[in-house]
């Protein structure tokens, strides 16, 4: 061990991981493709299990030989998986680029890339869910782009938690019984996902088993122990700690392999695999050295996943965020204090780690104990931008709101970045679409005519200069949200149906309740709860905008409609002067004054009323979050010149709830006093607020306890999530010029952490770009 | 000065984390009859409020030029900073203030009336809750508008809030005495222990500050002695083993708490168009003699924090 407590073998293992190139990979896509030429006319979802059993039974694995946790869904660590049955149309486009591309690059081979030309894209074409979405929805999906995202048309779904404690206490085997017993009597469309449940798990087996082989055949001072593990579990389940954390990751891998999908997250692991430890340590068969050590194994493993994109969605979603997203702390079922001394080995091993997964969150609550706070400032002091924290005092309550029971909600987990969502039971869609109330604000004041191109995108509502009172606009405003309220929800609809159709998941069904005691599989609504997020996006340039107007056109009259409409058009070509007074005479939101964040505050909870108005295609609710990932970027350059003074196609403010960069001025006490008027409480499929503060507020004891204080206020404020980068600007800067050399350096992106150096340049700016605190 | 309902206040800091115990919020008052060249708060010396100017927020559109009616900014030749200020024109009318598209130009300050300020103070009474925190007057010199520095104090603390005082205490017994009734925490300043060199150095002799001190630890109310180390004037061993023996031999357990230099200040005085006598000697103390400073303060046998 060296003097941080990282014993040499994680060390080894963590720089491998790094080091490795990253490449795309065919091999899956290969093994699926034979595979649907196999079973050509049986039912999608058997297709589906004889497709993913393919892969399970026939994928190149690897075991590197100081492992002690192994498994991976490509042999090569951090492989760009290709997945036919959800697109791969964005890929042929960009297969020349895909290596050279600013976000997230991956490495092409020359013989895969051939065999994607000649085998793969002629095979999948027309059949994917990116060609069907594209085929029946895709005019509709362009029409309404620059005001609504519609998500999940390329791949499968994933922000979802499975039901990793039933996993454990039952195995493969035992659900396989679980399926078998539930078949008895049925038939139909129930008796094949059945039959297809069996189908994977039996495969997942046999997957464990190769692993089994391989390590013996290997050999090696480990070999002995993990062939044992894979080989036991492939039949029951896991007995010690050392077993369940090997069952954990295998759970994680086979849900990636078959579907490739964004933030399955394994939820509180503190709580479920504390059993396990505690056994092996009052057994004597496991120190709380090597406990730590096999916990970092797996830690590590997290970060040999990761997800590849199409250069779009990789703008919106960049630095490779695969979502492994990882609860701890909170409370238990009755309302107590929940941490235990897993909870501390979790904050221990990111300590250690300080690599971009898993997604470590740390619940906090008034139950909360002074010393976890203070241990996850100390953590979060270290830079990684992790633990992120989330509020159990606001949450619980409003995932209530949404139809689920105080138990379930107190057991939520986060799920990818910081959606919520509640552990083995719901698919909660989160991201079913991003809706830019920045680009409606523009509409609203341009007469539904999009600023950038002179086209029209939404009714004619009137202009700025047609408006004799503010409340005219705000009446355009609504209308202008309304209309695309109602193209987005027959949209998003659309689009989970055919997820049910072309992408049924009879593995991740089978770790979901209730999908195998009602024979649904999960796309088609069979967890017992079903909900689908929309975002909205943003209210800081919203109350901001809306402000400026207020102030300087309706109430001091300072700056003329005709002016400010003319200047928005022109992009302020020749309006520094005007464009300065909106960002300086007018007042902004993050800085505690009450009628600018309300003026955000009110569109926040007409949106998420509206979305009451609405059941999506499961049955289940809409509901709203309050964050964008890293699509500030993006949809910036959706948007005109507004009002609060930004230029043209420039970022909008990063987060969801953070104040526009460089406009709160009033310390971080003033920006959370203004994001509490938000209301989180509607916002119950998550929110995101970014603060960044200089390292040296965490290095004095004292400051320190000040720092965890404010997160004390936070719980009090009753908002839902806050993340904090702390690092220096000179470090960013070096790092820029640098890249090498800062490969490990972490930075928040969104709600996820990523690597510093693989982000593209405007993100890199936009990031050194905000607003900073110090003591 | 007396009674008044308004003060120029020229900075609300929230989230203070050095001026009191937890989190706070501290309101900077204008005017100080003191005058340290070394003043880290040279906008708080003068009671009338000063045009301040931020060369880096200018965009040379040149506006505030035309609205001057009394000629008294020009541009400047030397090609660093767009405007001049000739102070001795400026009726202090604001036109450039109000022209000002940017807030290049703006007011050192804005007067609050006692409502306004004390409201503002009490704003983050969520954070002050969590981390046993309160609020804080600083200047300038609050003890120098004691009525309605000690009305600002007595809202606060009637709302239930931990009060304190950055002051030089120098003051009158009486005004030190009002005071009292309201302050939680003192934190006093003493810069010089020799009578001459504070008359030097800061254009009053240290007597009455002395007496006050003593005063103040006579009373109820808990007091921290500060004393910022400036190069060459107040960082000398003898100055600070003099301070340090007159701390101990207070009554009571005032620590003493010296201050590193802190050499940001030099960019207000370029605002304010001022020369700063320090713009060579822009670097702190190094940790060592800090701690050298400590275990002098130590050996006379008061508590250094």
């Amino acid at each position: 061990m060296d003097e941080t407590g990282i014993t040499g073998r994680i060390a080894r293992l963590k720089e491998q991981t790094m080091a490795e190139p990253r490449f795309m990979s065919v091999e899956q896509a290969k093994l699926i493709t034979e595979s649907y030429e196999v079973h050509p006319d049986e039912p999608r979802v058997l297709q589906r299990a004889h497709a993913l059993a393919a892969a399970l039974r026939g994928i190149t694995i690897r075991i590197d030989p100081e492992e002690l946790i192994v498994g991976n869904r490509t042999s090569e660590i951090r492989g760009g998986v290709v997945s036919p049955e959800a697109g791969i149309s964005w890929l042929e486009g960009e297969l020349e680029t895909l290596a050279e591309r600013p976000q997230d690059p991956f490495n092409v081979r020359p013989e895969n890339a051939e065999y994607f030309r000649e085998v793969l894209k002629p095979a999948w074409s027309g059949k994917t869910l990116e060609d069907i979405i594209a085929e029946r929805h895709g005019e509709e999906i362009r029409r309404v782009k620059k005001v609504v995202k519609i998500n999940q048309t390329d791949h499968a779904q994933g922000h979802i938690s499975p039901n990793v404690q039933k996993w454990l206490e039952r195995g493969p085997a035992g659900l396989m019984d679980d399926a078998r017993n539930a078949m008895t009597g049925s038939g139909g469309s129930k008796r094949e996902f059945l039959e297809s449940v069996i189908i994977v798990l039996q495969a997942a087996r046999d997957f464990m088993r190769r692993y089994a082989e391989l390590a013996e055949e290997q050999g090696g001072p480990e070999s002995g122990a993990v062939a044992e593990n894979c080989r036991g579990l492939a039949d029951r389940p896991p007995e010690s700690f050392h077993e369940a954390l090997q069952s954990v990751w295998f759970l994680f891998v086979i849900l990636q392999m078959e579907s490739n999908a964004s933030s399955f997250s394994p939820g509180r692991m503190d709580q479920y695999l504390l059993p396990y430890l505690e056994s092996d340590l009052a057994a004597g068969k496991l120190d709380e050295e090597r406990a730590q050590e096999l916990l970092e194994a797996l830690w590590l493993k997290f970060n040999q996943i990761v997800y590849m994109r199409s250069a779009p969605s990789a703008q919106y979603f960049a630095g490779f965020p695969i979502g492994f997203n990882l609860s701890i702390g909170g409370v238990d079922a009755e309302g107590r204090d929940a941490v235990n001394r897993l909870s501390w080995m979790c904050l221990k091993a990111q300590e250690h780690i300080g690599l971009s997964q898993p997604n470590l969150t740390a619940r906090i609550g008034t139950p909360s104990s002074n010393e976890f706070i203070d241990a996850c400032a100390r953590v979060i002091g270290k830079g990684s931008g992790m633990p992120q924290v989330v509020n159990d005092d606001s949450i619980i309550p409003s995932l209530v709101d949404r139809g689920i029971t105080v138990e379930d909600a107190r057991d939520y987990v986060v799920v990818g970045c910081v959606e919520l969502s509640t552990p083995g039971n719901n698919l909660g869609w989160s991201d079913a679409a991003m809706f830019n109330l920045v680009k409606a604000l523009e509409l609203a004041l341009n007469d539904g005519i999009c600023l950038q191109s002179g086209a029209r995108l939404g009714p004619a509502t009137g202009s700025l200069t047609d408006f004799n009172t503010f409340d005219e606009l705000l009446e355009a405003f609504r209308k202008q949200i309304d209309h695309f309220f109602e193209a987005m929800i027959p949209l998003c609809d659309a689009v989970d149906r055919l997820h049910a159709e072309i992408l049924p998941s009879p593995f991740l069904s089978s770790v979901i309740d209730d999908c195998i005691a009602s024979g649904v599989d999960v796309t088609a609504g069979g967890a017992r709860y079903n909900l689908s997020g929309i975002q909205a996006i943003q209210v800081a340039n919203v109350a901001d905008s809306l402000a400026a107007v207020k102030t300087l056109v309706f109430d001091e009259g300072s700056v003329g409609a005709g002016d400010l409409l003319d200047a928005l058009r022109r992009d302020f070509e020749e309006d520094e002067i005007l464009r300065q007074n909106l960002i300086h005479k007018a007042p902004k939101y993050g800085n505690d004054i009450e009628w600018v964040d309300d003026m955000g505050a009110h569109w926040a909870a007409y949106f998420a009323e509206r979305l009451e108005d609405y059941r999506n295609a499961r049955g289940g609710p809409y509901h709203m979050g309050l964050y964008t990932v890293s699509a500030h970027v993006p949809m910036g350059k959706n948007v005109g010149a507004t009002s609060d003074g930004r230029r043209a196609a420039e970022p909008l403010a990063d987060g969801g709830m953070s104040a526009v960069y460089g406009r709160d001025l009033s310390g971080p006490t003033a920006l959370l006093k203004s994001v509490s008027r938000i209301g989180c409480r509607a916002a119950s499929n998550g929110t995101l607020l970014n603060m960044k503060f200089l390292p040296r507020t965490f290095a004095d004891p004292e400051e320190r306890a000040k720092f965890s204080a404010m997160l004390r206020s936070f719980v009090k404020l009753g908002i839902h999530h806050v993340q904090f980068n702390v690092v220096n600007r000179e470090t960013l800067l070096a790092a820029r010029e640098d890249p090498e050399k800062y490969k490990n350096l972490t930075i928040r992106v969104a709600g996820y952490t990523a690597y510093f150096v693989e982000l593209a340049d405007d993100l890199q700016d936009e990031i050194i770009a905000r607003t900073s605190y110090e003591f | 000065m007396s009674s008044d309902s308004s003060a120029p206040v020229f900075d609300i800091k929230r989230f203070a984390l050095h001026d009191g115990p937890g989190i706070r919020t501290t309101g900077f008052l204008k005017g100080c009859p003191l005058s340290c060249v070394w003043c880290q708060n040279p906008e708080g010396i003068e009671a009338d409020r000063l045009l301040w100017y931020t060369d880096t927020q200018c965009i040379r559109c040149g506006r505030c030029m035309e609205a001057c009616p009394e000629d008294a900014l020009s541009k400047s030749d030397d090609g660093g900073r767009f405007i001049l200020i000739d102070r001795d024109r400026c009726n202090r009318c604001g036109d450039c203030v109000e022209a000002c598209p940017t807030g290049a130009l703006h007011w050192d300050s804005r007067s609050y009336t006692v409502e306004e300020l004390a409201e503002q103070l009490m704003r983050d009474a969520v954070f002050y809750e969590s981390s046993g925190g309160g609020v804080t007057l600083s200047g300038g010199e609050p003890t120098a508008r004691p009525d309605f520095s000690v009305e600002v104090l007595r809202r606060c603390r009637g709302g239930g809030f931990h009060t304190a005082v950055e002051t030089t205490l120098f003051a009158s017994r009486a005004v030190v005495e009002r005071f009292l009734a309201v302050t939680d925490l003192f934190l006093a300043d003493l810069k010089l222990i020799d009578d001459e060199a504070h008359r030097k150095y800061t254009g009053v002799g240290n007597d009455a500050i002395l007496e006050n001190i003593r005063y103040v630890a006579s009373s109820e109310c808990s007091m921290v002695i500060r004393t910022p180390l400036i190069p060459g004037i107040t960082d000398t061993d003898a100055n600070i083993t003099g301070i340090a023996a007159f701390v101990a031999g207070l009554e009571g357990e005032s620590p003493l708490e010296l201050l590193n230099f802190n050499p940001l200040a030099e960019s207000k005085y370029r605002s304010l168009d001022r020369s700063y006598r320090f713009a060579d000697t822009l670097t702190q103390l190094p940790e060592e003699r800090m701690e050298r400073l400590r275990e002098l303060a130590r050996k006379e046998g008061c508590r250094v924090i």
